[in-house]
């Protein structure tokens, strides 16, 4: 997918845009888009949005509430979701730094 | 004849101390209308250290469950407080969280998140509000079971990263680990997030819960909710 296409699948709708036929709405943590995807198989998407929305590719894909393959092909009118790791600890992820705190476990550790 | 709710709110950390006090507030005013009683059984092994002072309100060094129960026992006199200083581990998780409990989860890390979730999918009835963040955003998860069948998902489904957490509970830690835990955290995210979670406690009690898991990120000034409900089969 080019450069174009990219930008074209990250743009955020416009209320009162008119919709195409083969329009799919992708959702990813808040972020939300609907975009001309029929036709186009999660892989492609995943691939596409990957860096725009920062997609983590342990994220799992549902269509229409349902777990797919990556292979599946997208139709008019379906909701693909990636589904966005659960918040953890406060640091971005991926980049954790080591701060040091001390120690209040009241349990025994080995 | 006035019901009771039994609440255990797991975690007294950025979100447990941002929604404890809201919860409570809450509850005590809707007693003095239903007569409903009302227990809140506050759960966590760590301690307050002043360095959390940034995001956390105690009123006294010590441990969180302990001092923050005792802070909302004075506030809120119409409803009762306990604490239990312990983290979760698997020796506790069954006298934790019992059947028909009302289950707020706050903690960082998904070892815990799996262990409560999977508990509760032993449960005929039981209500699990899990929310965690990031520096920025966050999200909240809401497992309901009624009538022994899952009404909304389990937290470990569709997060990978829950059912096999690479993460330990804090029970599990040690001294040596526990001190390479902790990062910055920003406050403003942990209110968004307790809110999300009070927002979904309120929907549910009254009803009107329409989504499974709901994403909050303070900077997009978005929150956007997604539907988590079981296939046909999948409580077979």
């Amino acid at each position: 997918m080019s450069d174009a296409q990219v930008k074209g699948l990250t743009r955020t709708k416009v209320a009162g845009q008119t919709k195409t036929q083969d329009q799919v709405r992708v959702l990813y943590g808040v972020h939300s888009l609907e975009a001309d995807l029929a036709g186009r198989t999660v892989a492609d998407v995943r691939q596409a949005l990957r860096q725009a929305l920062n997609i983590s590719p342990q994220a799992v894909a549902l269509v229409d509430g349902r777990e797919v393959e990556e292979s599946v092909i997208l139709l008019a009118g379906q909701e693909l979701e990636f589904v966005r790791l659960a918040g953890e600890k406060g640091y971005v992820r991926s980049t954790r730094p080591p701060f040091v705190r001390s120690c209040h476990n009241t349990h025994s550790h080995s | 004849m006035p019901g009771r709710i039994d609440i255990k709110l797991i975690g007294v950390g950025g979100i447990g101390c941002a929604l404890a006090p809201f919860l409570a507030r809450y509850l005590q005013s809707e007693r003095q209308l239903t007569g409903e009683e009302v227990r809140i059984t506050l759960v966590d092994g760590d301690a307050f250290e002043s360095k959390n002072a940034a995001r956390q309100s105690f009123e006294s060094i010590g441990n969180k469950a302990k001092v923050k129960a005792s802070e909302l026992a004075l506030g809120f006199p119409g409803l009762s407080f306990r604490a239990i200083p312990e983290f979760v581990t698997a020796a506790n998780l069954s006298d934790l969280v019992k059947p028909g409990d009302l289950v707020f989860l706050a903690v960082d890390n998904h070892a815990t998140r799996r262990a409560v979730s999977r508990r509760c999918e032993e449960l005929s009835e039981v209500v699990l509000i899990s929310g965690g963040n990031d520096f920025t955003d966050g999200n909240v998860q809401i497992y309901v079971r009624q009538g022994d069948r899952d009404i909304t998902l389990p937290l470990t489904r569709f997060h990978p990263e829950i059912a096999d957490p690479k993460d330990k509970s804090p029970a599990e830690m040690s001294c040596e680990e526990l001190a390479q835990e902790g990062a910055p955290q920003l406050l403003f995210t942990n209110l968004g997030v307790a809110c999300a979670m009070l927002n979904a406690f309120y929907a549910w009690r009254s009803g009107r819960l329409r989504y499974g898991e709901v994403y909050v990120d303070i900077v997009e000034g978005r929150a956007q909710p997604v539907a988590r409900a079981p296939r046909d089969g999948e409580n077979d």
